[in-house]
C-alpha cells in the first residue's frame, strides 16, 4: 500500500473533488470560490495559518512549562536553600521618578519584541517558504492540521448504512476545510464513488452603519465563499462496514 | 412555535401538563440523536413527528439535491454511475482511505 500526494501550490480554501471511478491521474481536482492568484493567497491564507500556529503553540508551551517547570525549579530551589519563604518578602524602597521611565522603556520595549517575535517571524517565515511553491503547500496545509489539533478543534465520527440519505450520500455539513480523514471498511469501501469538498451555494448582502452619516448601508451582493461541507456518495447502499472520519 | 392541537389544551385553553412532559421528553431525545445525520428517524418515535420537529431532520437532504440542481461547478453535473460500469477493464481499488487538506492536499492510500 502506497501513499500518493496531490497537491495545488495556491494555498487557498480549496474546493477537492475526489473521484474514484476515474484513472488515478484525473483522481483529485481541485478548484477555487475565491479568484486570489498566488500572492494575495500567500498573505490572507497562509500567513494567518502560519501566525495562528506559532502562536498557539506558545500558548501550549506556556502553560507546559508554568504546570511542571515552574513548580518544579520551586521545589529545586527551596530543596537547595537557595530560597526561602522569607526571601519572597522583599522590603525595598519606593522607586523613583528615574527607575519608572526605565520601567517604562521596558514594558514597551518588551511589547515591541513580543509584536515582533509573534507576528513578524511567522511574517519573515512566511516570505521566504513562498518563494518556493512546493515548500509552501507541504507546511501551511500540515500547519492549519496540528492547529486544529492543538487546539481541541477535530472530531471524531462513525457512520454506519443508518446515516445515508435517500440518494446514498453521507454529508458532513459544518466543515471548516481544514483536515478530513476517512477510512472506509465493508460495503462502504466497495460502493464508494465520489467524496466532494465544496462551499455552500448561496449570496447575500451585508448590511453596514455608515461610519459618519449613521444610515444603513448595503454592499454589494456577495457569494459564500467560506461556509463548506464535504459529501460522501455512494453508488449502491452499503448495508455492511462503516466509514470513520476525523475532520475539522 | 407549533400551535398545540386543541384536543391537548385544558379548559383554561392553556396546554395540558401532558404536553409539557411529552416536549421535554423529545427534547432530551432529541439531544440524544445523531448530531450531524440525524435527519433519519432511525427509532420509529413517532412522538418526533407530532412535535413539528420533522423539518429538523429533512433540511439536510432537500438543501443538497438543491444544491445538485445549481450546478455551479461543473463537478455536480456529474452522475454517478455504477461501480460494475465504471470499472470495467479498471483495476480495482482495494482500500480507500485517506486524508484530505482544505488548503489543498490529499493524500490517498493507493
Amino acid at each position: 500500500m502506497s501513499e500518493h500526494i496531490y497537491k495545488d501550490y495556491i494555498p487557498a480554501n480549496a474546493r477537492v473533488v475526489v473521484d474514484y471511478t476515474k484513472p488515478k491521474e484525473q483522481r483529485v481536482s481541485f478548484s477555487y470560490p475565491t479568484s486570489w492568484d498566488y500572492k494575495k493567497a500567500v498573505w490572507k491564507m497562509a500567513f494567518p495559518t502560519i501566525t495562528n500556529f506559532w502562536i498557539i503553540l506558545h500558548i501550549r508551551l506556556i502553560i507546559l512549562s508554568s504546570v511542571i517547570a515552574i513548580p518544579l525549579y520551586a521545589l529545586y530551589q527551596f530543596a537547595t536553600g537557595k530560597l526561602t519563604l522569607a526571601s519572597t518578602i522583599s522590603n525595598s524602597p519606593p522607586p523613583s521618578p528615574v527607575s519608572i521611565n526605565i520601567l517604562f522603556f521596558k514594558v514597551i520595549s518588551a511589547l515591541i519584541f513580543a509584536i515582533f517575535y509573534f507576528y513578524g517571524i511567522p511574517a519573515l517565515f512566511n516570505y521566504f517558504i513562498s518563494k518556493d511553491k512546493k515548500k509552501l503547500a507541504d507546511v501551511v496545509p500540515k500547519a492549519g492540521y496540528y492547529t486544529a489539533l492543538m487546539t481541541g478543534q477535530l472530531k471524531k465520527q462513525t457512520y454506519t448504512s443508518n446515516d445515508l440519505t435517500e440518494d446514498n450520500k453521507i454529508v458532513i455539513p459544518q466543515f471548516n476545510n481544514v483536515f478530513l480523514d476517512f477510512d472506509c471498511s465493508g460495503d462502504f469501501e466497495k460502493y464508494l464513488a465520489r467524496i466532494e469538498i465544496m462551499e455552500y451555494p448561496f449570496t447575500f448582502k451585508r448590511i453596514h452603519l455608515g461610519l459618519i452619516t449613521f444610515k444603513k448601508r448595503e454592499s454589494k451582493q456577495q457569494n459564500n465563499e467560506w461556509f463548506f461541507r464535504a459529501v460522501f456518495h455512494f453508488s449502491h447502499k452499503p448495508v455492511e462496514g462503516e466509514l470513520n472520519v476525523i475532520y475539522d | 412555535m407549533r400551535k398545540t392541537p386543541n384536543n391537548q389544551l385544558s379548559k383554561k385553553g392553556v396546554p395540558k401538563m401532558r404536553d409539557f412532559v411529552r416536549r421535554a421528553i423529545f427534547q432530551i431525545s432529541l439531544s440524544n440523536k445523531h448530531p450531524i445525520n440525524g435527519h433519519k428517524n432511525t427509532t420509529g418515535d413517532k412522538s418526533l413527528a407530532l412535535f413539528g420537529h420533522s423539518s429538523h431532520y429533512s433540511y439536510l437532504p432537500s438543501l443538497h439535491s438543491k444544491y445538485n440542481n445549481n450546478n455551479i461547478d461543473s463537478h455536480n453535473s456529474d452522475e454517478v454511475k455504477t461501480m460494475s460500469e465504471e470499472n470495467k477493464g479498471k483495476e480495482e481499488i482495494k482500500k480507500k482511505k485517506g486524508k484530505i487538506f482544505g488548503d489543498p492536499m490529499v493524500i490517498l492510500d493507493e
